[in-house]
């Protein structure tokens, strides 16, 4: 029967939903399920990309082997014992019995069991906002079901809200020893167990079914029993404060900079999938919010405020408090017989689902912003490539460890911890370190590399600055750094701290200084002149069919995608190897242009116009001519000293092709068309030059080289100079093979 | 509005207190979320800047006598007159060319036939107590500011001669000798008080160029605004000895940034670090043996306010502070006791270039075998 519409409800009481038909209320609603299920498998099928993957696994190894502070076991910096000491463990355990396909069971699994409680209490509402809501809430997840503290900081929300729900509605000690269970697990699993006390402080308050005025005992004690149970840990009383430098990192941040770390605010972004979820089930609360009143109107509000206000401070909370804002309002949303009656969200929330409209409409919504977001594209089985740590392995080889290793981040650090266990002993990690207060000497020594402030220096504050001294004291053998950090790739560049791989996602340095890694320093270095100057064309890494490849379960050859190639080439440019990153790029663009791919070639292009004005006071005309087809496209033009000549444009028709030719990426079109001679009687040197960059972009180097001979004694000065300076440059390893990946590969 | 039911004025309460409460979780959000730069350099700060005009207000003696210091002078823009005369007109054959400085429109520039047209000097380093050295600035692809530091400088014996770090032979094109963006913000803050910079991008404009009071005075501005009532952040009596020769060894270099294998004698590159030669002093390192209070740093020696001494008797008169053989625990040296010309002996100035010399404070016996044989008092 469908409710009364009336404009102006004054006191009326709140009246029940709309009555449904006996038999949509006894069976589960299939139009529920089916979206739920189809979204749970998108979440689901995502490759695990935690960035602490590796070091959580470490760390339930060496709980495994006996450690009760595997932390403070793997770090040279960290004496002090954890609370979520058995963070690791799970994980570890699945890994050693399943393999590296068992991590992506597991997250199958943990989606499909939260998509089957939705799907119950979704079904039996059988409600568009039960629907929408399941589908918020699924998105939320998506980060979550990966190996990690977050996984047990979500779970222990939802049960933590679920058993102090069943407390409240008959607060006796039986209903009490779940509580404490609960949070105690929490406490020695997840990080951010203070969230339990809000959480079960607002399944109290919305549930409580007895005489108000006898509340606050049961109330009192299960906080009590919370308390005591969340402290026993490792860490003890000290466990709370813990958690709560998790939660608001900027209680323990001390001078660091939390913009740029791992609990960087919402608003930092970048945005997608998990954000929307995010706020479409704040949307759905607040809905819900206008049809209650009283308590629960206040426990809504209160969850949703704290929710928003841990999320938007630090974007990890995000998924535990998702799950306690979703528990809450599934919570209030059962409870009909409170809700007041609300005709124009009647539909929303009272109307069973019809049968086809609002189904297709989610599904669409779900795909197309699915689409929007990159969910399909970045969808697969297995493990991400940022994780693949069989490159550093390489790398690493056997050289035997010795001191300790500086790893810019938890995925970094986890690596190594991984894997050569009792060996290479990290320093620190961020987590770690913001718990012990050393988060900012941690930042202030990365950004000192990143700023190649080697020697001793006063900051503002007093304090000593500099990384060559801290580094000596800490012993420090290796530096692991992200690929993506692209500013400290090129701050090292001119240091002492050379790379021993170069396609890595964490590539390791060592000290020329340092013996041990000589060799491998010498060989790397072999391999970039190669990719650099040698007779070396790009091709993405063969599939190994292992975890790590996203190659289609074996359909496809390869196993990078683009963005994996636009990575490498940007590590290449950072390390000076402007001419490699173009052969990648070259590569990339015989696949298809994009802007992306263009504004990578403009930024390779300024590099080389700036590199011919340091080496020769001024650039070639090609390098003009390219600069200038390809200003728009660069975020900084360069610019040369002040008396070199303005912005060039072609003079002739060749020229022009040629250029165009080129900035496109169709080299063979711009040699040809500046080796036609419409360019003048006799060779213009300036051509030849062109031409010989193109020779050596496209693999070359012989051809190149003998255009540069040809071209030397016709020049002008300046030309001459850069034509000496190619020349002396194109040196390299005969030993290297001539064609495909000149890298180490992988076994 | 009125509310004329008792619902509707819950209602309005009820959604007052929220929207009251989430505008108080926003203003927390907002205050938590606030960016924390990390603490920058120093010289990056423009809160530690203070005006040394300010100074002078009340250490005005001081604030005159630094108005000669070479500190003051260690880097100048390119339009400046005094320097303009030293270079004008002159020229010095490099590479194969002839590097030659014109006053063109109040500025200095250069040419050569190496790369067309002229370069402006945009700023000159050095208060020319050993040289000047001219510099030009350009932009690299990510906007930051890079420089080339030309191949000729000005030398006081000399007039133009090679720029230390640029190479004699071969040919090139360049201007200069190329710093990155990274190279040349430490090249300017060892010679700035204060350096504007932002996304690596320098404004001299804004920047307080030359080592003014702030740069050795951390703390000058909260000094000066609270009028002296505040102390500033370093009390250089208070140093221990090495921290004192460490301060200024920011930018003169440390010793602990060099290994063992460079530190030794035959490294010709540590006489022009002062600090690093004098942390390997004996003298310096047995101070704390002494009976008597003694303290031997940089400023034993060299008053940063004024120019350093040049009376060799003036600096005798230092070591014999110690040295006398009225000091009951002091070596004299066997050779010139109570002499007025110890330097010549044990910090002699060496040369490091056909054009530069500098005085070696690695105070010590610098001719053993002789020592040996004139050595009377056994050392304590």
């Amino acid at each position: 029967m469908a409710p009364k519409k009336n404009k102006a409800p004054a006191l009326a009481p709140p009246s029940p939903v709309v009555q449904r038909s006996p038999r949509s209320a006894r069976s589960f609603s299939w139009r529920v399920i089916w979206p739920l299920a189809a979204v749970a498998l998108i979440v689901a099928f995502q490759p695990v990309q935690s960035a602490d993957l590796w070091w959580d696994l470490s760390r339930g190894r060496e709980v495994i082997t006996g450690s009760l502070r595997p932390s403070a076991d793997l770090l040279s910096l960290d004496a002090a014992a954890e609370a979520d000491w058995l963070g690791g463990v799970p994980w570890f355990v699945a890994h050693s019995t399943l393999g590296d396909h068992g991590l992506m069971v597991l997250r199958v699994v943990a989606t499909a069991l939260a998509c089957l409680a939705l799907a119950i209490w979704g079904g039996k509402s059988n409600t568009l906002f039960s629907l929408v809501l399941g589908v918020a809430v699924l998105l939320c997840l998506r980060n979550v079901v990966d190996p990690g503290g977050l996984f047990f900081d979500t779970v222990g929300a939802a049960v933590v809200f679920a058993v102090g729900v069943r407390y409240a509605r008959q607060p006796t000690l039986r209903r009490l020893a779940p509580i404490a269970i609960v949070i105690l697990l929490w406490a020695n699993f997840g990080p951010r167990m203070i969230l339990a006390y809000p959480v079960l402080v607002s399944s109290l308050l919305v549930s409580f079914d007895g005489d108000k005025r006898h509340c606050l005992r049961p109330v009192l004690l299960a906080l009590m029993t919370a308390i005591i149970a969340g402290c026993i840990t490792p860490r003890g009383l000290a466990t709370l404060g813990d958690s709560a430098r998790i939660m608001f990192p900027v209680i323990a941040a001390q001078g660091a900079n939390l913009e740029f770390s791992p609990w960087s605010p919402l608003a930092r972004g970048p945005w997608g999938s998990v954000e929307a979820g995010f706020l479409l089930l704040t949307f759905f609360a607040a809905l819900l919010l206008t049809r209650t009143a009283g308590r629960l109107f206040f426990s809504l509000a209160m969850v949703m405020l704290i929710a928003h206000l841990a999320t938007w401070t630090s974007a990890p909370n995000l998924a535990p408090s998702a799950a306690w804002l979703a528990m809450a309002v599934i919570t209030v949303a059962g409870k009909t017989a409170e809700l007041r009656a609300t005709p124009r969200l009647g539909y929303l929330f009272d109307s069973p689902l019809p049968r086809r409209t609002d189904f297709y409409i989610v599904i669409g919504a779900v795909l197309l912003c699915g689409g929007a977001l990159g969910v399909f594209r970045a969808g697969g089985w297995g493990i991400h490539a940022d994780l693949d740590f069989r490159y550093l392995e390489l790398a690493l080889g056997d050289v035997p460890a010795h001191g300790t290793i500086l790893a810019d981040s938890g995925r970094s650090a986890g690596m190594a911890a991984w894997l050569r266990p009792g060996e290479l002993q990290v320093q620190d990690t961020p987590q770690r370190a913001l718990l012990g207060g050393r988060l900012a000497a941690h930042q202030h020594l990365l950004d000192d590399l990143r700023h190649e402030r080697k020697m001793s220096y006063h900051r503002a504050n007093g304090d000593t600055g500099g990384w060559w001294i801290p580094l000596a004291k800490r012993r420090t053998a290796l530096l692991l750094i992200a690929a993506e950090d692209l500013a400290m790739i090129r701050a090292l560049e001119p240091s002492l701290w050379k790379p021993f791989s170069l396609d890595s996602p964490v590539l390791p340095y060592a000290s020329t200084a340092d013996t041990f890694y000589t060799a491998r320093i010498v060989e790397t270095l072999s391999h970039a002149n190669f990719v650099n100057v040698g007779p070396w064309s790009y091709s993405p890494p063969a599939s190994t069919q292992s975890v790590f490849d996203r190659d289609l379960w074996g359909w496809r050859e390869h196993a990078a995608d683009r963005q994996s190639s636009l990575r490498q080439s940007r590590v290449f440019r950072a390390m000076g190897l402007t001419t490699a990153a173009l052969r990648v790029l070259r590569y990339e663009q015989g696949r298809g242009d994009s802007p992306e791919l263009h504004r990578e070639v403009a930024e390779c292009q300024a590099n080389l116009y700036h590199s011919e004005v340091v080496v020769a006071g001024q650039a070639s005309r090609f390098r003009e001519l390219a600069v200038a087809a390809m200003a728009p496209a660069t975020e900084a033009p360069p610019r040369a000293a002040a008396s070199s000549p303005p912005a060039a444009r072609p003079d002739s028709l060749a020229w022009r092709r040629a250029i165009d030719a080129y900035v496109n990426g169709d080299l063979p079109d711009a040699l040809a068309s500046l080796a036609q001679g419409a360019l003048g009687v006799g060779a213009d040197p300036e051509a030849m030059y062109a031409q010989a960059w193109i020779l050596l972009e496209q693999g070359d180097p012989e051809a190149a080289h003998q255009q540069l001979k040809a071209i030397e004694a016709d020049a002008d000065k300046a030309l001459r100079v850069l034509v000496q300076d190619l020349q002396a440059s194109l040196t390299w390893d005969s030993s290297q093979p001539d064609a495909g990946n000149a890298l180490p590969a992988l076994p | 509005m009125r509310l004329r039911h008792v619902g509707e004025r819950e209602r309005f309460v009820r959604w007052l207190i929220f929207t009251l409460l989430a505008a108080a979780a926003g203003a927390a959000v907002y205050a938590m979320t606030q960016p924390q730069p990390l603490e920058p350099p120093a010289v990056f700060s423009p809160a530690a800047q203070v005006d040394a005009h300010r100074c002078a207000e009340c250490h005005s003696t001081l604030y005159e006598e630094f108005q000669k210091a070479p500190h003051r002078f260690t880097l100048r823009p390119g339009n400046d007159s005094e320097l303009i005369e030293r270079f004008r007109g002159q020229s010095i054959d490099l590479f194969n060319d002839t590097y030659q400085f014109d006053k063109v429109q109040g500025m200095l520039q250069v040419s050569a036939k190496a790369f067309p047209g002229r370069r402006s000097v945009d700023w000159i380093f050095g208060s020319g107590h050993h040289a000047l050295t001219p510099v030009t600035l350009l932009e690299n692809p990510r906007g930051e500011t890079e420089m080339f530091q030309f191949h000729a400088s000005w030398y006081p014996d000399h007039g133009l001669g090679l720029t230390p770090g640029s190479m004699a032979q071969g040919e090139t094109a360049s201007i200069g000798l190329h710093h990155s963006a990274t190279e040349t913000l430490q090249c300017f803050g060892c010679h700035s008080t204060f350096l504007a910079v932002e996304n690596g991008q320098l404004d001299l404009n804004r920047s307080v160029v030359g080592v003014t009071c702030a740069r050795c005075h951390p703390g000058a501005a909260r000094h000066a605004d609270s009028e002296g009532e505040l102390p500033t952040a370093v009390d250089w009596k208070a140093l221990s000895p090495l921290d004192s020769i460490n301060r200024c060894g920011e930018c003169h270099r440390r010793i602990e940034e060099f290994t063992q294998d460079e530190l030794t004698t035959e490294n010709q590159l540590l006489i022009r670090f002062a600090p690093v030669g004098l942390a390997l002093s004996p003298c310096f390192q047995s101070q704390a043996e002494a009976s008597r209070s003694v303290r031997m740093d940089c400023i034993t020696c060299h008053d940063p306010h004024r120019p350093a001494a040049t009376d060799p008797a003036y600096y005798a008169q230092r070591c014999n502070t110690c040295h006398a053989p009225s000091q009951a625990d002091s070596t004299p040296c066997p050779v010139r006791p109570q002499g007025s010309d110890c330097l010549t002996c044990h910090m002699p100035k060496v040369k490091t270039s056909d054009y530069l010399a500098f005085t070696d404070h690695w105070i010590r016996v610098r001719e053993p075998e002789k020592a040996k044989a004139f050595h009377a008092v056994p050392s304590k």
